[in-house]
């Protein structure tokens, strides 16, 4: 796979995540720099926002199972301000996208520093996930609770 | 858990404090009842320069934060540890 095809999966997952907002009637909105957050999700109507993190990543196939390999920053992750960052990780496995994998940044984060979840490397964390059947696991850690994790972001009846 | 972790955040126009799930179920079951939040908010005047820790502004927080009063505190633990999110340092406050 080449770079360039590296930003079309990027961009399409970010399209992919930001469709699934709008369905649950959540506005959506792209930073026009891109730098920190890839997505804001807001509630119109009481002004509750959100800040969103898409990670990509394309399938690993294994014996019956497969993988899915994502980076993110060490200093964003950290970094825990009153609007939590929402990850959400999402695979491209048989050319379909699988369910999101949303984790709140302080539940990444415990994950990170007390579980010892991803590996380091020059100030981002590598985290390796292992779908099998509907689970999902990342450095031992069962991570299948996350799957569809859309309970911040209830639906909205417009 | 030899001290509760509390994040602090300085940002333009204030301090967030956080803490993570594991210190929440930790408060919860250390005192039954108790209902910690997730992040506390504080706001001041853009860029203040105000100094949390010199201006004991710790000790309004971690009740609040926590959910659980000094004194309930004093009694289980010893030392909560203020880490700064940016520089990853951190200073300990005993009860």
């Amino acid at each position: 796979m080449t770079k360039k095809f590296n930003q079309y999966i990027g961009k399409a997952g970010h399209l992919a995540v930001m469709s699934e907002f709008l369905m649950r009637g959540w506005n959506v909105a792209i930073p026009e720099v891109d730098v920190g957050d890839d997505i804001f999700v807001v509630e119109d109507e009481k002004g509750l926002f959100r800040r969103v993190q898409v990670k990509t990543a394309t399938a690993t196939n294994r014996k019956g199972t497969f993988s899915a390999k994502f980076q993110l920053s060490i200093k964003q992750l950290s970094r825990t301000s009153d609007v939590m960052v929402h990850y959400v990780f999402i695979t491209r496995h048989n050319e379909m996208w699988t369910k999101p994998i949303i984790i709140r940044q302080d539940f990444l984060l415990d994950h990170f520093e007390n579980n010892k979840v991803g590996s380091q490397y020059e100030g981002n964390l590598t985290l390796y996930f292992s779908y099998t059947d509907d689970k999902v696991d990342c450095s031992g850690q069962d991570f299948t609770k996350y799957i569809g994790g859309f309970g911040d972001f209830q639906k909205i009846e417009h | 858990m030899s001290a509760i972790k509390i994040r602090v955040n300085k940002q333009l126009d204030g301090f967030t404090f956080a803490i993570l799930p594991s210190v929440r179920e930790f408060v919860k079951t250390l005192f039954p009842g108790a209902h910690p939040a997730n992040t506390l908010f504080i706001s001041y005047d853009t860029a203040s320069g105000f100094d949390m820790l010199q201006n004991g502004l710790e000790k309004q927080i971690y009740p609040m934060l926590l959910g659980v009063d000094r004194e309930r505190l004093r009694k289980e633990v010893t030392e909560i540890e203020f880490i700064n999110t940016e520089t990853g340092k951190s200073e300990k406050v005993n009860l």
